[in-house]
């Protein structure tokens, strides 16, 4: 790996997280003027992890701030804010946000103990647990949800493994800041041990070897479920059923998380281009064409790094410096033959959306057009959050 | 068998008897309260897609949960009258007298107020009989002009409304 070129993405990646905060705590998907210039919930989140492992503390703080004040009345976090924590959701729930921002929470009062925002927003965070534990079926011990971290139905809409893995961690953390704080949790803590044995369960294949993508239910009080009418399971590969470990569930080293991740690299590594694929291209919903994430690469490097398994590691982290272009991170990319297979079958299909226009137009303006790639969507600052965990965390192992 | 689509029945059933037992101005009153109470458990936000300063609505996100239209030709002949209510103009009301309309209507706009903005809903189509109605007053007040609603709503829009 050029590791002048990976420290400077680094430094880099600081730089473009700092710079996309908004100054009320926000932090866009991606920069205005860009593809998604608003505070998603999930990309916030993570990009708070991020900036807590570059030591970001305050910026971490605000960020936190800005997400716990923008909860819904409900209790749900929405799939998306304006700079003025303004719902402008246009997606039905997703509710891997609540675990995503109470696990995020966590993880920053792991840090600085931070009791004072904790007890300032209690009650959220209440209010967050209890609409996790709402959507929760008392039969599977599983919480439902309609979409997760691809925001896609078709194949997330049911009793979906990251959705479940963050909501389970999600409370987790809620449990370790009540018990810091002396508050009554142990009813939080049954609960979430509850799910957490289910996802060890029902979402784990021994046949296949691997924790499995989703159980496919429509209404989360089906009684039995078996009856429901899309009752069906997924046992498609998708990089998301990494996230038992990625969320600190099991460790990595465990022999599920590693015949998983062995897994998901037979079928989604990139043979063409390097690189991560987020699920299978038969699952047609590849906006920009078919091709590896940096995000989810990074995610995957992780494992092979905890589990001391330094060629691979590179590997992954390498590809992510080699394909930074100026050191700024795309969503994925693609060739320019798939983005033209894919913008074919949407154009034919008729759904090809005024949204999904500017994205083409972004695509074909990247400098990469001509080299014949496609970049799509950059930067994304979520990989860069993503790059800043799996550096460090590859400097503190392996130098 | 009770199926999917039954609970649209429900709503369209109840809204002949409520105009059939309380009255026109009973209807549109009980529809504009369903539509703030769902506004209110929902929180502050703002909807659409944003074109410019204007929002619209690609597909109207009511009509497609209900399949009014189909479920409409079910009911009794003599529900025609019942899915347009007869309401007041003025810069505050909803562009169209639908009852999805107005429980769209109340609902925005309960969001917009909580979120410290004003809602006007400028021009729809009706779900039930797909005319586009313009909301002149709505329109005035904005300091919008009424060309631009226009082609929007010809090109590519159901619904469009603006926040100030």
């Amino acid at each position: 790996m050029n590791e002048k070129k990976a420290d400077k993405l680094y430094r880099h990646s600081i730089t473009v997280i700092k710079e996309n905060q908004h100054k009320n705590g926000g932090f866009y998907a991606s920069p205005p003027g860009t593809r998604y210039p608003y505070i998603y919930t999930r990309d916030h989140s993570i990009i708070a992890l991020g900036a807590l492992e570059a030591g970001l503390l305050k910026e971490v703080r605000r960020a936190l701030e800005f997400i716990l004040a923008a909860q819904k009345p409900s209790g749900e976090f929405s799939q998306r804010y304006d700079t003025d924590g303004v719902d402008t959701s246009y997606k039905d729930l997703q509710i891997d946000g609540n675990g995503l921002v109470l696990f995020a929470l966590g993880k920053y009062y792991e840090v600085t103990k931070d009791d004072e925002l904790c007890l300032e927003y209690w009650d959220v965070v209440k209010k967050a647990v209890e609409y996790i534990l709402r959507h929760k079926n008392d039969e599977i011990d599983l919480i439902h949800t309609l979409n997760s971290i691809h925001e896609y139905p078709a194949y997330e809409h049911g009793f979906e493994i990251f959705a479940n893995a963050a909501c389970c961690a999600g409370i987790f953390e809620a449990v370790k800041i009540g018990k810091a704080l002396d508050k009554d949790v142990r009813e939080w803590e049954k609960e979430a041990k509850k799910v957490k044995n289910a996802i060890m369960m029902r979402l784990w294949s021994p046949r296949l070897r691997s924790f499995i993508k989703n159980i496919r239910i429509k209404h989360q009080n089906s009684k039995p479920l078996g009856y429901d009418p899309y009752a069906s399971v997924v046992t498609d590969v998708d990089a998301a059923e990494y996230a038992p470990a990625y969320f600190g569930l099991i460790d990595d080293e465990d022999i599920r998380v590693v015949s998983t991740a062995r897994r998901i690299h037979r079928a989604l590594w990139d043979e063409e281009l390097g690189g991560l694929n987020r699920y299978p291209e038969y699952w047609g919903r590849n906006n920009g064409g078919y091709g590896p994430w940096p995000h989810f690469t990074l995610q995957l490097a992780r494992h092979f790094i905890n589990i001391g398994d330094e060629d691979m590691a590179e590997r992954y982290l390498s590809w992510c410096v080699e394909i930074a272009y100026e050191y700024l991170l795309p969503e994925h990319i693609s060739t320019i033959e798939r983005f033209e297979f894919w913008l074919e079958s949407y154009q034919n299909a008729n759904i090809l959306t005024d949204k999904k226009l500017v994205m083409i137009e972004g695509i074909k303006q990247h400098p990469k057009w001509k080299d014949g790639f496609a970049y799509v969507t950059t930067p994304l600052i979520w990989p860069h959050a993503e790059y800043i965990r799996t550096y460090n965390l590859w400097l503190r192992t392996f130098r | 068998m009770v199926k999917t689509k039954t609970l649209v029945k429900v709503i369209l059933i109840g809204v002949i008897e409520m105009s059939n037992r309380m009255g026109a101005q009973a209807l549109y009153d009980w529809l504009q309260a369903i539509g703030e109470r769902l506004g209110e458990m929902e929180g502050k936000g703002m909807e659409g897609v944003k074109c410019g300063d204007l929002h619209y609505e690609p597909l109207c996100p009511l009509a497609t949960l209900l399949d009014i239209e189909h479920y409409y030709d079910v009911l009794p002949k003599s529900a025609d009258e019942y899915p347009i209510c007869k309401i007041d103009r003025g810069a505050d009301k909803p562009a169209c007298a639908d009852i999805i309309c107005i429980i769209h209507h109340a609902y925005l706009r309960k969001r917009a107020e909580l979120a410290g903005k004003k809602f006007f809903h400028l021009a729809a189509k009706s779900p039930t009989t797909g005319e586009i109605v313009f909301n002149e007053e709505a329109i005035k007040a904005v300091g919008k002009n009424k060309d631009e609603i226009k082609a929007l709503m010809e090109e590519k829009a159901v619904c469009v409304f603006m926040y100030k």
